[in-house]
């Protein structure tokens, strides 16, 4: 590359980077403040707000290489999350040492499906990253999720087990989940994409985005021994929101989650949005759990979400888009 | 020629060690590499190890034999090249000691014998079946203190480097780097490791080569061996002027100070005196000569000695209470080890199995867990649950005290039983929603059930004894602090010498046990928990489970109407 090329790229970079950012001016601080008062207060006095507007969530049948490009396509390109140069995290599942047929896991199609078009789209690192329970060379190894993404340069997997990779977060309107760390990455990420499996928990109900996101923090026993559980997996979203929720329920654990082996059945169907809640809940609907047919607002967690207005669970509030 | 020789090879086997260490690790398969063949090398250890567990153990032999018959060809040359304790007291000796040295403390040269008495004092322990591994071999000493002290030290610093630095990879766009796990195992008893090797380093300051000249019992044996030995020094009558040359400059004193006589069970074939004068003395083959060789000084009252102290350390040993039933600690062995007095007298607690077990689980014992136990393997849940899908110890184990299992065969040979302790469970005793025993247990053996206590229907852990292989995932896992609410005891463990863990007649027995109790969540259980609780009555067949919870209205873990 020549010098005049590399000054070229650079000023681009800078041109980027002046649109994206605000400068700390007054008048900017001004509008924000303006912006963010109007928005708390708007919080406050009325928490029904944002759940007031239907959700969307799009749900398509087939392999994940058809079905997970039209569900961006739809979400508005993966150029409306992705900007090139940006840095991406998927968070799917892979917290156990099992075959992908076993559903404990999020399939590697998918897994490399998203990556990739975050990559074509001009990411410049994908981080996928889950905080494993078990041994994580061999989570990635068994899961197949290394071997799926072993071609794609900018493409990591990160499993964080050290204490100085995770940053300690508090809210002080959360009920249960006070304080949290959460993993460090998650600060630098422009685009945060939640990519679980479709499984049954043994805890939870069901383990779908709102579940899933657990794998980001650091000391998970703390939210069973010294908290209300649902309601502190349903607080994390205080701490960390998926730009895009896709479930793969590829496959679907139905009993015995989340380690299995349980009833596996084969849906072959995804099911992406922006409101993590919105397509958890419908996710729920995909099968029968326990061989029970539930609704979203049926898992606990699901439901206190809802509640503290970080999404729609009611199905007349989630509009079912087939792609 | 032969100095140079030598000091390539040794260097050359010191990298090998160190490579086949760091490459024995669990990912990926590198355990089928047989990186641990180093430890297999020395005879003594065959020898003693068959001999305490009274069973035979082939590849081990095999190498022992190979080794003994290249011994009594070209004597002690293991000490000299192969050994790589034997190497890093060169370097010590060689490159800290020799200014530092002591020189009027160095020992008297009977005491030489003193590693005889010690080997056989270990034979005849071997033979009365004890075995105390703690120092008869080099390798093995080697390799646990890599184990419990380089290692650990080695990763926390690559841990700490990888930190520093991460801010230096992201600026020059590797920053990929910084997503590397690196793993960081933890054991306990590395003081002592690390004390035992100073302990025979720092002996360095009275003499060169102390460790090996006056203790090391696989010397002994190696030095008896070679007394034949063809590859030897040969000194030629006629141009010896008796300088003392080759006398002062060997390291372990095994020339007579005339300079004309060798002795081959002191001599390590290093070199140094032929390469000090090349006209008197050269190395070479040789026909067994008296007038030139002699053997290991030992009279019969040195024999004795040592097996009176053999006989008299065997009940030392054995005398006390660790042995016995014993609350004290829980001694959990990896899967596969062979019964546990066959265990005691074959494994040499060299702690390749603690190196490559990918979880950290396995530790090496410590006193606590009686004399003869310490640095012997056992897994300590509350550290590592034992991956479902791993064999790795089994594979390295050099002595075969743990067996190799294939995956299946894995499935039967259970290491213990996960025991809830109720009242410190979360949701038995505080009915919150836990069940993170359930979450990770790799083989269903926990079932959440719905059971009626005082308070209200909840639904808590049960083990299933006949699913659970003791693997100590919950155990781990378990979030009650300081000691775990379930807990991993030995009971129920299966442990054979020889011969399949999967026997037809029981597997069939085994699979139609775990068949019936596999029950999904929502089986409910009927009584109370605090008061008159009894045990499930009845439990319904997996098919049926959906209707009963119907019947009773519970719903699964999770959910709510």
């Amino acid at each position: 590359m020549g010098v005049k090329k590399k000054r070229e790229t650079r000023r681009r970079d800078l041109h980027f980077r002046k649109d994206t950012t605000m400068k700390a001016t007054r008048r900017n601080f001004l509008k924000t403040s303006a912006a963010a008062a109007t928005m708390a207060i708007a919080a406050k006095t009325l928490p029904v707000v944002a759940a007031a507007s239907k959700s969307t969530v799009y749900v398509g049948k087939g392999a994940a290489a058809d079905i997970i490009p039209k569900i961006f396509e739809k979400l508005g390109g993966i150029g409306a999350f992705v900007k090139p140069g940006s840095r991406v995290l998927i968070k799917p599942n892979m917290s156990f040492a099992n075959p992908p047929a076993w559903a404990t896991t999020t399939s590697p199609e998918a897994v490399y499906t998203v990556a990739k078009l975050c990559i074509d789209a001009g990411a410049k690192r994908v981080v996928i990253c889950d905080n494993t329970l078990r041994d994580p060379e061999q989570c990635k190894e068994k899961t197949g999720i290394a071997a799926a993404i072993k071609d794609l340069k900018e493409a990591v997997i990160f499993v964080p087990k050290s204490p100085s990779l995770f940053v300690e977060k508090s809210e002080p309107k959360a009920a249960a989940l006070k304080q949290v760390q959460i993993v460090k990455e998650l600060e630098k990420t422009d685009c945060f994409i939640s990519l679980p499996v479709a499984k049954s928990h043994s805890a939870g109900g069901v383990s779908l985005n709102i579940k899933g996101m657990m794998g980001l923090v650091m000391e998970r026993n703390k939210m069973h021994s010294d908290m209300e559980l649902h309601r502190a997996i349903a607080e994390q979203l205080y701490y960390m929101k998926p730009h895009v929720c896709i479930v793969d329920a590829t496959r679907a654990l139905l009993n015995n989650g989340p380690a299995g082996p349980g009833t596996v059945a084969e849906l072959k169907t995804f099911v992406g949005g922006v409101d993590p809640v919105a397509v958890d809940s419908f996710a729920v609907t995909l099968a029968s759990w326990y061989g029970r047919a539930f609704e979203g607002r049926n898992v606990q967690h699901i439901k206190y979400s809802a509640e503290l207005g970080f999404g729609n669970v009611e199905s007349s509030m989630i509009t079912e888009v087939a792609v | 020629m032969l100095k140079k020789t030598r000091l390539v090879l040794q260097i050359a086997f010191v990298i090998l060690f160190t490579v086949s260490f760091f490459t024995l690790t669990r990912v990926p398969e590198a355990y089928h590499v047989p990186s641990h063949w180093f430890l297999r090398l020395n005879p003594l250890v065959s020898l003693l190890a068959s001999a305490a567990s009274r069973g035979i153990f082939p590849p081990l032999i095999l190498s022992g034999i190979t080794v003994t018959l290249l011994t009594i060809v070209f004597g002690r040359f293991f000490c000299g090249m192969l050994c790589p304790l034997g190497a890093v007291i060169d370097f010590f000796d060689r490159f800290l000691f020799k200014r530092m040295r002591i020189r009027n403390c160095r020992p008297p040269l009977w005491a030489q014998k003193i590693k005889y008495v010690m080997l056989i004092g270990l034979i005849s322990m071997a033979v009365l079946g004890s075995m105390t591994p703690l120092f008869m071999d080099p390798v093995l000493m080697m390799t646990r203190f890599f184990t419990l002290v380089i290692n650990p030290l080695a990763s926390v610093a690559a841990e700490d480097s990888k930190a520093t630095l991460t801010p230096v990879f992201n600026a020059i766009g590797l920053d990929n780097l910084s997503y590397s796990v690196i793993h960081i195992p933890l054991y306990y008893g590395g003081a002592g490791a690390a004390t035992l090797m100073i302990l025979i380093i720092g002996a360095g300051i009275f003499d060169r080569r102390f460790w090996c000249q006056y203790i090391c019992p696989s010397g002994a044996l190696l030095g008896l061996l070679s007394r034949f030995a063809i590859f030897r020094r040969r000194v030629c009558a006629d141009t010896c002027t008796s300088c003392r040359a080759c006398f002062v400059g060997c390291p372990t004193r095994a020339i007579a100070e005339d300079g004309r006589k060798t002795s081959t069970a002191e001599c390590i074939v290093c070199g140094l005196c032929t390469a000090r004068k090349k006209s008197c003395n050269s190395f070479g083959f040789a026909p067994f000569s008296r007038l030139q060789t002699c053997g290991a000084d030992l009279e019969r009252r040195h024999a004795f000695a040592g097996i009176l102290g053999g006989l008299l350390l065997v009940p030392a040993i054995r005398a006390n209470a660790s042995l016995r039933r014993s609350d004290a600690g829980r001694c959990i062995r990896p899967p596969g080890a062979i019964p546990e007095t066959e265990f005691l007298g074959r494994c040499i607690s060299c702690g390749a199995c603690m190196k490559v077990c990918p979880t950290n689980a396995i530790q090496p014992c410590t006193l606590g867990d009686g004399f003869q136990r310490v640095y012997t393997p056992k897994i300590v849940p509350r550290i590592g649950g034992c991956e479902e899908k791993c064999h790795a110890c089994g594979y390295v184990c050099p002595t075969g005290a743990l067996r190799k299992l294939s995956y299946e065969e894995k499935r039967f040979a259970k290491i213990g039983t996960a025991v809830i302790d109720r009242h410190r469970c979360l949701a038995w005793e505080q009915n919150k929603e836990c069940l993170v025993c359930d979450e990770v247990c790799p083989y269903n053996a926990i079932t959440a059930m719905i059971v009626q206590t005082t308070t209200g229907r909840f639904k808590v852990p049960v083990v299933n004894e006949d699913l659970c292989l003791g693997c100590g995932m919950c155990e781990q896992h378990c979030p009650i602090t300081d000691q775990a609410a379930i807990i991993v005891y030995r009971f129920g463990e299966n442990r054979r010498s020889t011969g399949p863990y999967i026997r037809e007649k029981d597997k069939a027995e085994i699979l139609k046990k775990r068949q019936e109790s596999d029950s999904d969540i929502g089986v409910s259980l009927e009584g109370s928990v605090r008061g008159t609780y009894e045990e499930p009555v009845s439990r319904p067949s997996t098919a049926g489970n959906h209707g009963s919870e119907k019947e009773t209205g519970d719903t699964p873990p999770g959910f709510a109407f």
